[in-house]
């Protein structure tokens, strides 16, 4: 049954501040970066009007931020962070351990480019950069995205073991207003539920011992644990988003099909420029054109099996990548080029926040843009 | 985890021993006791010891403890866990510890 839901004109990061506020976390390590500063600007505020009761820790970098997570993640705390680019550098560190420990940790991220140079708008370059740590990577298109994928990941975190990034576009989704369905605070409570540790430093009957060395003879092993636990995050997503849907009303999948049925070209995207694209698509069908769009949705288990399902039939596959590999295939596209198992278009564009416009992605499906969209 | 190295081949191993992240479970009896790593350990004039408790909060392997005796409360050390580190001689405000060769 659906439940009551209230609309609200608010911006990306105050969503995911108010999705935060409404799950209220025991413990938010948190240390400031532009684009990610609004969801915890927007916390902290609920938090000190007495809204919320969680420990926030105002570490004094991301480094820490991340440690002071894992340190409450192992004794027992739902804990959480946010960060955007440089910090996530810095934290970079930590990020497998997170995983490699099994901890349910969520960190909110708003994508941002890297340095340098010095940057601070949008492009996916910080998300990319940690996709190979076992942690679990969920792209927003808008505001209402962002908010379910907070509240979808904590639950999937705790099911899967695995610590969680929501990924926003930086400014475009983070500091853009968009109306959005905010569900009550009772609605989220009762999806996320209590968190249940299922093995903690407080355990005085049976101590242990956490983030101890493992010699080669058991190292490969829990590397291999955390491979299987990703693989098997695909189908706890699922069941997530179907208890989802019927809260919330909301239909959810791994990868979104957006006018792919008799489609002969198909644009592969994720985050906000799916928007744009959706408009154009509009556009190019009604001239007659068979275009479509691909959004990505999960990134981190790739879905391979969902993205081959739904572009096998394709002629012609077109893959936007917002960050930029150097001296190999984009990650987008060969990670598409892998469930596909033939030649894709790929192309890179909005690095750094450069803006894409609906004549560019008409250009795209044209194949007058060939690798770059500068 | 048993150490399982017949079988290289992780596709095949189960990993059902495995402990969920690497976790140790601390099976304290199953340790080796540091005790025999010591070249030296300590011994306590209890005539000197005045019972204030600085060595037991020293003490690296948490092997020294207050017990009490008839002249009040005087401090030993468990000899199975000193490592014969000599800290406790050095914070010992009465000098009544003092370290012998094995």
């Amino acid at each position: 049954m659906k439940n009551k839901q209230i609309k609200k004109a608010i911006t990306g990061g105050f969503a995911v501040g108010e999705a935060i506020r409404q799950i209220n976390p025991d413990v938010m390590a948190v240390y400031p970066i532009t684009p990610q500063t609004p969801i915890v600007e927007y916390f902290a505020q609920e938090v000190a009007d007495g809204n919320a009761y969680t420990e926030i820790i105002p570490v004094e970098s991301e480094h820490s931020a991340m440690s002071a997570c894992i340190g409450s993640a192992a004794a027992g705390a739902r804990s959480m962070t946010a960060s955007s680019s440089q910090g996530i550098m810095y934290m970079m560190e930590m990020l497998p351990i997170a995983s490699a420990m099994r901890l349910p940790i969520v960190m909110a991220v708003s994508t941002r480019a890297i340095s340098g140079p010095l940057n601070i708008h949008g492009d996916h370059s910080d998300a990319m950069a940690m996709r190979d740590f076992g942690w679990i990577q969920l792209f927003a298109e808008s505001v209402q995205e962002a908010y379910d994928n907070l509240i979808i990941g904590t639950k999937l975190a705790e099911k899967a073991l695995l610590p969680v990034a929501p990924n926003m576009d930086g400014f475009i989704t983070s500091h853009s207003v968009e109306n959005v369905e905010i569900m009550t605070d009772q609605a989220v409570k009762e999806f996320v539920g209590e968190y249940q540790p299922t093995q903690t430093l407080f355990d005085f009957n049976e101590p242990k011992t956490f983030g101890a060395i493992a010699l080669p003879e058991s190292y490969f092993n829990f590397r291999k644990q955390v491979y299987d636990a990703m693989q098997e995050a695909e189908s706890k997503f699922l069941e997530i988003v179907s208890d989802f849907e019927k809260i919330s009303g909301r239909k959810y999948d791994l990868v979104e099909s957006y006018q792919l049925d008799d489609a002969e070209k198909v644009i592969v995207a994720m985050g906000s420029t799916c928007g744009t694209i959706k408009a154009t698509v509009d556009k190019l069908r009604g001239r007659g054109q068979k275009v479509g769009l691909l959004k990505i949705r999960l990134f981190r288990p790739w879905p391979v099996e969902a993205v081959y399902q739904a572009l096998k039939d394709v002629e012609q596959v077109f893959v936007l990548d917002k960050n930029l590999s150097f001296g190999t295939s984009q990650v987008l596209a060969g990670n598409v080029e892998i469930a596909l198992k033939r030649p894709i278009n790929s192309v890179v564009y909005g690095l750094g926040g450069r803006e894409i416009s609906e004549e560019e992605v008409e250009k795209i499906f044209t194949g007058e843009v060939r690798s770059f969209l500068i | 985890m048993k150490n399982n190295q017949e079988n290289n081949n992780l596709d095949e191993k189960g990993n059902d021993d495995l402990e969920l992240g690497a976790v140790i479970k601390n099976e304290i009896e199953f340790y080796p006791k540091v005790g025999e790593w010591k070249t030296e350990f300590p011994v306590y004039d209890h005539d000197k010891c005045i019972g204030c408790g600085i060595c037991v909060k020293h003490c690296p392997e948490g092997a020294i403890k207050l017990i009490k005796t008839p002249k009040g409360k005087k401090a030993v050390a468990d000899l199975e866990w000193c490592k014969g580190c000599g800290i406790c001689p050095t914070v010992c405000p009465t000098k009544a510890i003092q370290m012998r060769k094995k």
